[in-house]
């Protein structure tokens, strides 16, 4: 790599800091895959139902959808597959509102949402409906009075991110699920960064839908699911036509490896949840001990009420970009989210909380997960003062 | 954020961070509000520069840009900086068309320095 030729070479890679971007796949769900890769066990489609090939294939599939179901409290039935959180995201918003066309609409959301539910609503705007974006407070969280406030007769639906993907707050759902029923009016929650590091029960949460990712919990990239609450699947209108799989709301041969993948990742999640989620907010509060006796450095968001491996960092006097590059060889970190890294622009999330673009710029996302180690934060926390030292030393703007 | 191997050399290896003690000139431009400020401080004598230090604050490119001038400043008269231009740093440090907005506040920092030291 062209960067390591300038700098003290490390003698090992990048560490990895940057689990909320995605999380690497766990060893037992790659061997589970690989079971379904050969030639042999490859064959079958899980919709043949003439031959053992397919069979096989079927009864994976279910197993998978069992173990997903069981992570948050559903039946299987109530499970859906798809791509993976976005097509989730855009399936909930865009099917739902095709459900009601023809009538006057209104959808409430989160100004700090994900992309791939902001843009799905932007669209439904340009289509004539009306949505309504909550503010956050400072550390990122939702008035729930507020909410409650917005709600009209002709609210059809209401998304709000479970946990924020980069701030890492945990919304009220449970205060929010209720409300909206009371409303009559059906709830979505976009789960990606919240499953397997918090506990999540969609029937106390009274939820309707639910998105869900296996990339961000040791599982593999391109596959995800959407839970559909029985009061819900009948307004829902599928966006992906076809051979009328999944009960005809998201046709599309399953993929059987990468759904086995995600089952299996579901159910270490389950059986690893409390002890890791202890284990990764004690190095979290560690590696933030250790750079919080630098001045001048603050959180974004609040770390009380978010979940265990993230922390999102404002740099005061440097610039994210120089400090992204300075400690690139050594760590593996963000500036905000991988979406928003594409483009370059400041963060809207922290932009919502009351940052300038130029606060937002200069923040980093900093993510601990499974493999993170004691020795891995020792370091991360000795480059990050290391080089947030030296890119202020090159700035007129800092004095000792 | 891929930067090209000039940038990347003139950051990772930057070596004339700082400020002069009692230097000869100080310029600066740029401002905190536009998220970019980059300045230098110079001991001239004899009609050369003999010591050129920078300070930036700002995307790696603008960090690589007060590198490169400080190296490239050392030794030179006032008519050799003249031509120095944003468009030969552009070159010089291979940057892209969204980078060259650092290239372009060099430039005026030097047109800013002639005028002082004139």
């Amino acid at each position: 790599m062209i960067i390591f030729r300038y700098t003290v070479c490390p003698m090992n890679d990048p560490i990895y800091l940057d689990y909320m971007a995605t999380t690497p796949l766990d060893e037992e769900v790659g061997e589970r895959m690989k079971a379904f890769l050969s030639p042999k066990s490859s064959l079958g489609n899980g919709a043949s139902a003439t031959h053992l090939y397919g069979w096989r294939a079927k009864e994976a599939i279910e197993i998978a959808r069992a173990q997903v179901a069981d992570l948050i409290q559903a039946n299987p039935e109530e499970i859906v597959w798809t791509s993976g959180a976005t097509e989730s995201n855009n399936l909930v918003i865009k099917g739902v509102a095709e459900f009601f066309e023809g009538k006057e609409n209104h959808f409430i959301t989160v100004c700090t949402e994900h992309p791939s539910v902001l843009a799905p609503y932007a669209y439904l705007e340009k289509k004539g409906c009306r949505v309504t974006y909550l503010p956050v407070n400072e550390e990122g969280l939702v008035d729930v009075d507020r909410l409650e406030k917005a709600i009209e007769k002709n609210t059809r639906l209401i998304s709000v991110m479970h946990v924020n993907n980069e701030i890492g707050v945990i919304q009220n759902i449970e205060a929010m699920g209720t409300m909206a029923k009371k409303a009559q009016v059906l709830f979505h929650v976009d789960g990606a960064q919240s499953l397997g590091k918090i506990p999540v029960n969609v029937a106390t949460a009274t939820v309707d839908f639910l998105s869900l990712t296996a990339h961000k919990l040791y599982g593999p990239k391109g596959i995800g699911a959407l839970y559909v609450s029985q009061r819900a699947k009948t307004r829902l209108r599928a966006q992906i036509e076809g051979g009328g799989h999944e009960r005809g709301l998201r046709s599309g041969t399953l993929p059987t490896h990468q759904i086995v993948g995600m089952g299996e990742a579901f159910a270490k999640a389950k059986k690893v949840l409390k002890e890791e989620a202890s284990r990764i907010e004690t190095l979290r509060n560690q590696l933030w001990r250790e750079i919080s006796t630098l001045d001048k450095v603050t959180i974004n968001g609040n770390l009380c009420q978010s979940i265990p491996g993230i922390l999102n960092i404002h740099v005061g006097d440097t610039d994210g970009e120089a400090l992204l590059l300075a400690v690139q060889p050594f760590l593996a970190l963000s500036l905000g989210s991988a979406c928003a890294s594409l483009h370059g622009e400041p963060s809207h999330v922290l932009m919502a909380l009351g940052r300038n673009g130029t606060e937002a710029r200069n923040s980093l996302r900093i993510s601990l997960g499974r493999n993170t180690t004691e020795q891995d934060v020792m370091e991360a926390g000795r480059v990050l003062k290391e080089k947030i030292q030296w890119v202020r030393s090159l700035s007129p703007l800092w004095s000792e | 954020m891929m930067y090209s191997e000039e940038v990347l050399k003139h950051f990772y290896q930057a070596s004339h961070g700082g400020v002069l003690k009692d230097p000869s000139y100080v310029s600066q431009v740029g401002s905190q509000e536009e998220g970019r400020i980059l300045q230098l401080s110079v001991f001239f004598s004899e009609g050369r520069f003999i010591k050129v230090r920078f300070k930036a604050h700002g995307c790696p490119v603008l960090i690589a840009c007060g590198e490169w001038l400080s190296k490239h400043l050392e030794g030179c008269s006032l008519e050799d900086i003249r031509k120095i231009t944003g468009n030969k740093i552009i070159e010089a440090l291979q940057l892209k068309s969204n980078e060259t907005y650092s290239a372009y506040l060099a430039e005026d920092l030097l047109r800013q320095l002639i005028e002082g030291l004139s």
